[in-house]
């Protein structure tokens, strides 16, 4: 062992109540940024999960088609007015290749191929705005779980069927059985049977989503060869953005990753985690301070030894190495006790259900002990240096004569 | 000395002209005025003088722990002054022990444990070899069962000749001791400085002892006398008996007299 080492532990367990009240209070600090973290990537990992649970990881759709600028002669772009093309309908429509080689991507664990399209369901006077989407039965599940939403009637998809929202059973007055007639933004009328009828828990969907066979879609929106979208599941969500990228540069298809298409959960996320980070940051700031007052104090009182060693001709290094170490030993004792503290908590808490029936979303699995170790420790050695410092010059023949 | 590499020099220690400024703000404390004086191999000298009259001083600087205001300090043939601070730290880890009026022992240490701090410090572990010494210098000053035992369980006498053992711990060539008995009742002070005379002649190490017990500087071989910030006489013990015992008296007088005056 260090010679160094040997006198800072020596120290630091000669007066063990100080020691104790020190390691404690970076455990107490270590315990709150570790459960900290457990909470709020839980919460975000809670909210992530309910709404990539119910939605595609990445969407491909058609290309938006860019009208050509022209150039003069002399190669200077003259001021011009662009405008999107709206003579062709958006569609994919080499769907098939697309969808045969996305689907056998590494990490992508599902896909459904929709048609989309708003129309208007009526029943006696009451029409009803909605979004129609078409996809095939046996894929019904493989982006929204469907099929377990189903409070009424029964996941499935025949010709003439259609499954709708309680809200919009409830506003149409329809039950499971009942024929309800659609008409389609390209004109086309239809008389479909409510197969089944779902819940998300959102109103708003519940109120405007039906889902229809691929096949009626097509017939419904004038789509005989093409598709709308091809959405796509993946076993890691956090490789969606990449996934993305290689599908559009592989197609030249508009591809979008889970998270650029909700901007308000990025934000909601962006804002929870600024908030754990300024808590973590008090709780660094906390170390520093208590472990820099802790040390400075046991430096003063320490001076008489210090002069002495000097007298016998340790260097100033050895003196900054001992109070140093005492400052890493201090942290490191406390930050893997604050982890484990900060592990429990957040098991403890994750385990209690809420009077709702609900669990806390912590997630102890997320409390990112390898930097709160990390930081913590390197909060304590940063604080220890300034203490060691001055220990290190302090004047021998002063502090012996003290 | 016949034995000394040829190019090694007489002396250990030479002192010439020293002077030590003390500034605080614009006021200035001239405490050395010019002390001159040498220092053979194996002499055990006693640094004599009333309170203020610079011992203390000279001992800091002869220690490497303060620089002088000017003048030439050797040792060893080498001329301190131009060494850097780490250099001094370094030779003065190698080269010179201390032995202080309170023992100053490390109290979160064993005894065996203090007695090896300047090697293990220096060298970054404790060795074999300086446990062994540390083992062998406490059984010399009679602790070899209380090597184990805390600083601060041994007795005021057990603790200064830990401190003895300490100082010697790095084979010094040179060991200041600043009232090394001043804290200590009659029998553990003989004891101590007993044990300072013996070890001074089995080792050859030179000794400068500054007291303020006359009976102990009798029994050094030489006295240097400091008054005022300089050196007012060297008494050499002479060979025969009775200038031995006019040596004594001078020196004796010289102490009352200094003590008379208050300086």
């Amino acid at each position: 062992m260090r010679f160094e080492l040997k006198v800072a532990l020596r120290y630091l367990l000669s007066n063990r109540v100080q020691s104790a009240l020190l390691i404690g209070g970076v455990a107490i600090a270590v315990t709150v940024f570790t459960f900290n973290a457990a909470l709020i990537n839980g919460l975000a990992e809670f909210q992530i999960q309910r709404v990539v649970g119910s939605s595609a990881h990445v969407i491909i759709e058609p290309a938006k088609p860019t009208p050509a600028r022209l150039k003069s002669a002399d190669g200077a772009e003259r001021l011009t007015a662009t405008q999107r093309s709206l003579d062709r309908r958006a569609q994919i429509k080499q769907w098939r290749t697309i969808a045969d080689s996305v689907e056998n991507l590494p990490g992508v664990t599902a896909m459904s191929l929709n048609i989309l399209g708003t129309g208007l369901v009526s029943r006696g006077q009451m029409t009803m705005p909605v979004t129609l989407k078409g996809v095939e039965p046996s894929r019904l599940s493989a982006i929204a779980p469907v099929n377990d939403s189903i409070i009424a009637g029964e996941p499935r998809l025949g010709l003439n069927d259609v499954l709708i929202g309680r809200k919009l059973a409830t506003d149409l007055g329809l039950g499971v059985g009942q024929p309800v007639f659609v008409q389609s933004d390209q004109g086309r009328e239809r008389t479909l049977t409510v197969r089944g009828i779902y819940t998300t828990g959102v109103d708003s969907l519940d109120a405007r989503l039906g889902y229809v066979n691929l096949e009626t879609a097509r017939v419904l929106f004038d789509l005989p060869e093409g598709l709308s979208e091809i959405e796509l599941k993946l076993e890691n969500i956090y490789a969606a953005r990449e996934l993305a990228r290689q599908i559009a540069n592989g197609t030249g298809l508009e591809v979008s990753a889970w998270m650029d298409k909700n901007q308000r959960l990025r934000e909601a996320l962006e804002g929870q985690g600024s908030s754990g980070s300024i808590i973590k940051m008090f709780t660094l700031i906390t170390i520093v301070v208590g472990v820099a007052s802790a040390l400075l104090l046991t430096t003063m009182r320490r001076r008489p030894e210090i002069g002495i060693m000097r007298s016998f001709g340790l260097s100033e290094r050895f003196v900054l190495s001992v109070f140093m170490l005492q400052g890493a030993l201090i942290g490191i004792i406390g930050s893997v006790i604050g982890c484990l503290a900060g592990f429990g908590f957040s098991v403890l808490v994750a385990g209690i259900t809420t009077p709702s029936g609900g669990k806390l979303p912590v997630e102890p699995a997320l409390g990112q002990y390898q930097s709160a170790l990390l930081l913590a420790a390197a909060a304590s050695i940063i604080a220890a240096f300034w203490p060691a410092r001055s220990a290190s010059r302090i004047d021998p023949v002063e502090a012996i004569s003290q | 000395m016949s034995n000394l590499p040829i190019n090694m020099p007489q002396s250990l220690l030479d002192v010439q002209n020293l002077h030590k400024v003390f500034i605080d703000k614009d006021f200035e404390t001239p405490v050395l005025k010019g002390v001159t004086f040498t220092l053979e191999r194996g002499e055990m000298v006693a640094l004599l003088g009333p309170s203020g009259s610079g011992k203390s001083t000279l001992l800091t600087i002869l220690g490497t722990l303060m620089r002088p205001t000017s003048g030439s300090l050797q040792m060893l043939g080498e001329d301190l002054t131009r060494f850097t601070p780490d250099a001094l730290t370094e030779f003065r880890n190698r080269k010179i022990g201390f032995i202080f009026q309170y023992h100053h022992l490390l109290p979160d240490f064993t005894a065996v444990e203090n007695v090896m701090f300047p090697h293990a410090g220096r060298v970054g572990r404790e060795t074999p070899f300086a446990r062994e010494r540390a083992a062998m210098l406490l059984d010399r000053v009679g602790l070899r069962d209380r090597m184990n035992y805390r600083a601060t369980r041994l007795s005021g006498g057990q603790k200064q000749r830990v401190a003895v053992a300490r100082a010697l711990m790095n084979e010094p060539a040179l060991i200041l001791a600043d009232e090394p008995t001043g804290n200590l009742d009659r029998e553990n002070a003989d004891q101590v400085f007993a044990l300072l005379s013996e070890i001074q002649r089995e080792t050859g190490t030179t000794f400068l002892i500054s007291t303020h017990d006359r009976e102990m500087a009798e029994r050094c071989g030489r006295r240097i006398h400091m008054r005022g910030g300089v050196v007012v006489s060297q008494a050499r013990e002479s060979k025969v008996p009775a200038l031995r015992v006019i040596d004594r008296t001078v020196a004796r007088l010289e102490t009352t007299q200094l003590r008379d005056t208050g300086r």
